[in-house]
């Protein structure tokens, strides 16, 4: 942690949050006009301001095949990328705090491991439309596996201790163990179905709806309200259970409570996209160095880094490469390396 | 600090408490009484429960069978926060993964005292600033706490304690990794806490010695009982060391420190 001294003040934190907030509405407009066909940046502007109460005038002017594109195609996938984006961070955010660990993501209890096992059994079995039926088990798959590894974590007569950060690692690494043997024999069941599997699994923004996007924000808007609400519980959780508890924090109910909101919003960006990895593990990690790790700043600054960092991935994928990639390739193959280069430095460990 | 001013009856009770994590009970019928204004010593040999029951004291277990009370009422029945405003810890461990810097981490000894939207107030910043100068915490209140030695951070997490202005203080095993000097600055603020402002302290030592200058009153404890209880003077002696952790000493008024203090031989 010696190579960026200045820990930001409170004051200089609401700046730079401000300041993610502006790139991130500038770039949900650059990105909708990227693509297949090109769309002025100020027409994307009109398409969009014409939907606010009274200004229907100024798309007037805009062609009907770019405002069609614009709502129902691009919109859709670039809100439900960034509320993706924002929700894993924020997952990754309580996850470290939880679990004591700066290098846990929204998956080291297992989350994405369950929610592929149910995606898998949804494709396999064929069930009714894939558009819902997938979705519907990779999140119902997620949370089964978040309620069983709580209930295997949940020993031990300490209540300082019950829920403590090593037996739920434990637990989740038990757990996603057996589902990923698991996934690999439905996909061996599966034949011609099996690259239908292996798509779902790299995670995709493709074709995402406004439902999609009212169910993200929605996740992503109550997993905030929650997390800042514990937040200074969540800093002192972060050292240490029994010293937390002697400080007054009960710490079974808040852990439990920030546990299922984690995973919640794990759950939901898993079951809209697939698994999209780096991004709960690094955007927190990147934030800490510039908001120092009090977590009443490292969330706001987190949710928006990494909406802003996924919403760059997935317009790079989208509309700057020859052919798009998928967006779980894609984040590991640009964050794996910026990871080894953080833990090269040293600001880990 | 009102509340440690006005004494009524025992701090802490404890009434024919046993408990087990398993089957083999750890803490076996034990009764104590923890009077205001006094520094209290538990010592005993490795695994013999002084941790289990500072951690029944504080609530954070409860007893299989016997109840604790604390200030006249039944541990079970107080918040964690009130426990909090009540009794402050300095645990053993005090393994820090996150780069707060060390000022951050001793105002988290004000969470109890302070609601939940607020910031720290003005007598919140005081007093963290007033327990940095006493502690020696504020030469380094800037830097990260995960970039100190084990004897710095111990001083830090003692500070913070003590910020929790608590009449109750525990102290599980809070010395082991401090230099002499900086144990016996720390013990002696600890001793004017006790006299000035009536507060009660609990602390696991392992140097009998050290617990013998400070403490009004050891407790010993073997294999899960209290084996010798009452005022330093009285149990500091060669019997019961020799009965509690197997090893001959001689005991006696030493009158540099002002104390009994046990000398050890070879073989």
């Amino acid at each position: 942690m010696n190579w960026i001294q200045p820990c930001l003040t409170a004051g200089r934190t609401q700046i730079l949050a401000g300041l993610f907030s502006i790139l991130l509405l500038g770039l949900v407009v650059l990105s909708a006009s990227l693509g297949y066909m090109k769309i002025e940046f100020f027409d994307v502007l009109k398409i969009i301001l014409a939907r606010l109460p009274g200004q229907a005038h100024l798309a007037e002017a805009v062609s009907q095949a770019s405002q069609v594109v614009v709502m129902d195609v691009r919109l859709p996938r670039i809100l439900t990328c960034a509320a993706v984006g924002g929700g894993l961070a924020l997952s990754g955010v309580i996850f470290q705090g939880i679990l004591l660990n700066p290098l846990a993501d929204p998956y080291t209890l297992g989350v994405s491991a369950g929610a592929a096992f149910g995606a898998c059994f949804a494709i396999l079995l064929n069930l009714g439309a894939a558009f819902v039926s997938v979705p519907l088990f990779a999140f119902a798959g997620a949370c089964l596996t978040l309620f069983f590894v709580i209930f295997l974590s949940y020993t031990g007569k300490n209540s300082a201790a019950v829920l403590s950060s090593n037996s739920l690692i434990l637990s989740g690494i038990i757990v996603a163990a057996i589902l990923s043997a698991g996934i690999s024999f439905l996909k061996y069941t599966a034949d011609e179905q099996v690259s239908i599997i292996i798509f779902w699994l790299m995670g995709s923004f493709a074709s995402k709806t406004w439902l999609d996007v009212g169910v993200t924000l929605l996740s992503l808007v109550l997993g905030l309200l929650v997390s800042m609400v514990f937040a200074r519980d969540l800093n002192l959780i972060s050292l240490g259970e029994r010293s937390a508890a002697s400080l007054g924090v009960d710490t079974r109910k808040v852990t439990l409570m920030l546990l299922v909101t984690g995973s919640m919003l794990a759950a939901v960006s898993v079951s809209v996209s697939g698994i999209i990895g780096f991004v709960g593990l690094l955007v927190p990690h990147m934030v800490r160095l510039f908001t120092g790790p009090d977590n009443r700043r490292l969330i706001p600054v987190s949710l928006l880094a990494g909406a802003l960092l996924l919403l760059g991935a997935d317009t790079i994928t989208r509309a700057v490469l020859p052919h798009e990639i998928p967006i779980g390739i894609l984040t590991a193959l640009i964050g794996g390396p910026v990871f080894c280069w953080i833990f090269k430095r040293g600001a880990i460990r | 600090m009102k509340q440690a001013l006005t004494p009524t009856g025992p701090d802490i009770f404890l009434d024919n408490v046993s408990f087990a994590y398993e089957k083999e009970p750890v803490l076996k019928e034990i009764s104590l009484t923890f009077e205001p204004g006094r520094f209290y010593s538990i010592l005993g040999p490795n695994g013999c429960g002084k941790t289990t029951l500072l951690d029944l004291l504080i609530g954070h277990m409860t007893p299989d069978k016997g109840r604790v009370f604390l200030r006249g009422k039944e541990l079970a029945a107080w918040s964690r926060k009130k426990i909090a405003r009540t009794i402050a810890l300095v645990s053993q461990n005090y393994n820090i993964n996150f780069p707060f810097t060390v000022e951050e981490v001793i105002m988290m000894g004000r969470h109890p005292w302070i609601p939940r939207f607020s910031q720290p107030d003005q007598k919140d910043m005081d007093r963290v600033k007033a327990v940095m100068a006493r502690t020696g915490t504020d030469t380094f209140h800037d830097r990260k706490i995960t970039a100190l030695s084990g004897g710095e951070r111990q001083r830090c997490v003692f500070a913070r304690a003590l910020c929790q202005d608590t009449p109750i203080l525990f102290l599980d095993e809070a010395f082991s990794n401090m230099d002499i000097s900086h144990t016996l600055r720390l013990l002696n603020l600890v001793k004017e806490e006790v006299s000035m402002q009536n507060r009660t302290v609990i602390s696991v030592f392992h140097d009998i010695n050290l617990a013998s200058i400070w403490s009004d009153h050891l407790i010993f404890m073997k294999q899960g009982r209290v084996a010798a209880c009452g005022p330093t003077d009285e149990v500091m002696n060669a019997a019961v060391i020799e009965e509690v952790f197997q090893v001959e000493s001689h005991v006696a008024y030493n009158e540099y420190s002002r104390a009994r203090q046990a000398c050890f031989k070879a073989g």
